[in-house]
């Protein structure tokens, strides 16, 4: 639903995920930061503030 | 002779509205004696032929109270706003739209380039093969004409100005307002500055009659023209989206009892400050599946999540338009 949400308001479906971890799972959770980390990195800043300021 | 307690000076302004609030003000019928008994009304565009020049000629803090209703769209809006917040002594953000941006707020999901494109060149009834656009000032013959300037982004009141209390609603209910004016007439203890005054602090679900079971769990979305609404059993589980459980209560769900769905227009309550936030959260622990296809399927049939849970309340809400 929130994907959904925030595609309308024109952010990018890439900037939302949603995953179940367990505690015990720390290697899973590890990499799953290090590859979001990459795929945040990839995409770059997120426009919303500029967007803000220069459409008010 | 007794000597007559001065009257309160009254002023209503609409701004980006559809004129519904004012027709909510004129709705207090035959109590309209008992407002003008204690009010003077100094400024009302839609009832009487008082111009703005007149306000600004006004000393600032001359008016008692002054209900704003509409949202901040154009440069005339603005104005107006800063205006009158100067003349007023107790600004009311009146309504909806001057409360959260309202139905005029939905525009935030465009920008004015694109608006101007659909409603001047595009739209099925205009022809306008010179492409011709309101200028904000044109050199006429026989004068300079003057157009408000028209903004990318459709504010509520409080963005704009400060504002003392808000009385929501799209129209607020009529019997709220005279509630709230015969309490400041009477000068009765006011709520602290910045308070929602004119409607409860419970979902409107705790005042609604419809019938509630435990039983909430959603395996299809339907909008309401898809269903037979059985006129007796709570929206939301006929699988209807209802916004009682993220909506203020105040307006006796008049939606409801019209057999409508609650669409919010009361705004969240005190403590919830993102409203769409808090109803997709309420309509996410309903669905009945643990199947990430199936939820996925029963989501397509909330058509439009943007528009309907911020329905009222976009321009006011955390990501307050669309990015373009």
């Amino acid at each position: 639903m929130l994907q959904k949400y925030i595609q309308q308001m024109g952010i990018e479906s890439a900037r939302l995920k949603l995953e179940w971890i367990s505690a015990s799972e720390g290697k899973q959770f590890a990499e799953l930061v290090n590859s979001y980390t990459e795929t945040i990195s990839e995409l770059g800043p997120c426009k919303i503030k500029e967007t803000m300021e220069v459409l008010t | 002779m007794e000597e007559q307690k001065p009257k309160m000076k009254l002023a209503v302004y609409w701004a980006a509205a559809c004129g519904g609030c004012c027709v909510s003000v004129l709705d207090v019928h035959e109590k309209l004696f008992d407002v003008v008994a204690a009010a003077d009304i100094v400024f009302w565009p839609i009832a009487l032929d008082i111009k703005y020049k007149d306000v600004e000629a006004m000393p600032d803090g001359h008016i008692d109270v002054t209900l704003f209703n509409g949202a901040v769209r154009n440069s005339e809006n603005e104005h107006m706003a800063k205006l009158l917040r100067k003349k007023t002594k107790v600004l009311v953000a009146y309504g909806s739209c001057a409360h959260m941006g309202g139905i005029p707020g939905l525009a935030n999901f465009s920008n004015k380039e694109a608006i101007f494109k659909r409603v001047y060149e595009e739209s099925e009834s205009t022809i306008n093969i010179e492409k011709i656009r309101p200028l904000p000032q044109y050199e006429a013959p026989e004068g300079k004409l003057e157009l408000p300037v028209f903004y990318n982004d459709v504010r509520p009141l409080d963005r704009v100005v400060d504002v003392d209390y808000y009385l929501p609603g799209c129209p607020p209910q009529t019997e709220r307002l005279v509630e709230v004016f015969m309490a400041i007439v009477t000068g009765a203890q006011l709520p602290p500055k910045g308070s929602v005054v004119g409607a409860g602090n419970m979902a409107q679900c705790e005042e609604c009659v419809r019938k509630k079971t435990e039983n909430k769990l959603i395996r299809k979305f339907y909008r309401p023209w898809e269903i037979y609404d059985d006129g007796v059993t709570c929206f939301m589980e006929q699988g209807v989206i209802c916004m009682g459980p993220a909506t203020r209560s105040g307006c006796g769900y008049r939606c409801i009892v019209g057999n409508a769905p609650c669409r919010g227009c009361y705004g969240p309550l005190s403590d919830v400050s993102d409203p769409g936030t808090k109803m997709m959260s309420a309509i996410s622990s309903i669905i009945d599946s643990q199947e990430p296809k199936e939820i996925e399927q029963i989501i397509e049939g909330v058509v439009d999540p943007a528009g309907t849970f911020y329905r009222f309340s976009l321009p006011s809400s955390m990501i307050r338009r669309k990015l373009l």
